[in-house]
């Protein structure tokens, strides 16, 4: 993805010619939609948020300031978005409250089965206080990139390793309990 | 769970490809949106609640100058000689208030 084609596609874009952003949205399409889905697990939904932070990303392009990659600023405005649609509509997941009992022994077979652990993993996730699920999500979706998580959440990056630590920390013990292993 | 088994798995995560109409629809979606006429300033409702506003505070200042000799009775007027003097200056602060809202909505309109 070439930094110059999206600043002159913007720049086309905010001269008026409204079909400039369709090679913007072909080129962060997949990308925009990959990170709805982490926060939702819906397919379907994670197409209508992208659609949504694409709408608000043409609206508010005059907005973006050179100083900063144009992708840095549309996962800055998509995160933004995702994360007040998830706070508005949660997704919905199976329960993982505190002190969960440990699923009976036909569970922990099933658990065996790696993509079924991936799909507990990812659920827990989820289930996170929200500053942790999205440092973690943030995170891995950015390659392990601390700036990048940092510049997508908006807060300093020493915050971003805070909430990393701490998110992995309740992350292990949910899942200590969810797949039935000792501490 | 061992650590490097929950990096795995938390970092391996396959991509979804977007739907082959995602791209027309995001783009119907913005055409539609750059397309549509800007929400116009309800002036017709708005210029007689102005014109109001304007009038009230053109007397009041007025009132606040104007001399007049203290009637029999009731001192009304000393009362409002009191009050109307610091009420002008809270009814202009509110009106320029009003005024720089209204403009503020305005340009956010020119701006979408």
């Amino acid at each position: 993805m070439s930094a110059e084609e999206d600043a002159a596609d913007v720049a086309r874009v905010l001269a008026g010619d409204v079909s400039a952003f369709e090679p913007i949205v072909r080129r962060w399409q997949k990308p925009l939609i990959n990170l709805a889905y982490r926060f939702c697990r819906d397919r379907h939904r994670a197409e209508d948020m992208a659609q949504e932070a694409f709408l608000r990303a043409y609206r508010a392009l005059g907005s973006w300031r050179r100083d900063a990659a144009f992708s840095t600023w549309l996962f800055a405005l998509a995160t933004n978005l995702y994360r007040s649609e998830i706070r508005r509509l949660p997704p919905l997941r199976m329960p993982l409250d505190e002190g969960v009992a440990p699923l009976d022994r036909r569970v922990v077979e099933a658990v065996e089965d790696d993509a079924h652990r991936d799909r507990v993993v990812r659920n827990a996730v989820l289930s996170l206080p929200a500053k942790y699920r999205d440092a973690l999500t943030l995170f891995y979706f950015h390659d392990m990139d601390i700036a990048r998580s940092a510049a997508s959440l908006g807060v300093p990056q020493g915050t971003v390793k805070a909430r990393l630590s701490r998110g992995r920390d309740i992350l292990r013990a949910k899942l200590r309990s969810l797949l039935g292993e000792q501490p | 769970m061992r650590p490097e088994d929950l990096e795995r798995v938390l970092f391996s995560e396959d991509d979804i490809v977007p739907s082959s109409g995602f791209v027309a629809s995001v783009m119907e979606t913005v055409i539609a949106d750059a397309t549509a006429p800007p929400l116009t300033f309800p002036w017709r409702r708005a210029w007689p609640l102005a014109a109001t506003v304007v009038a009230l505070l053109v007397c009041l200042v007025i009132e606040s100058f104007t001399v007049q000799a203290p009637g029999p009775g009731l001192d009304v007027y000393a009362w409002f000689q009191t009050v109307v003097p610091m009420a002008t200056g809270w009814v202009a602060a509110g009106l320029l208030m009003a005024i720089a809202v209204t403009g503020w909505s305005l340009r956010l309109v020119r701006l979408r």
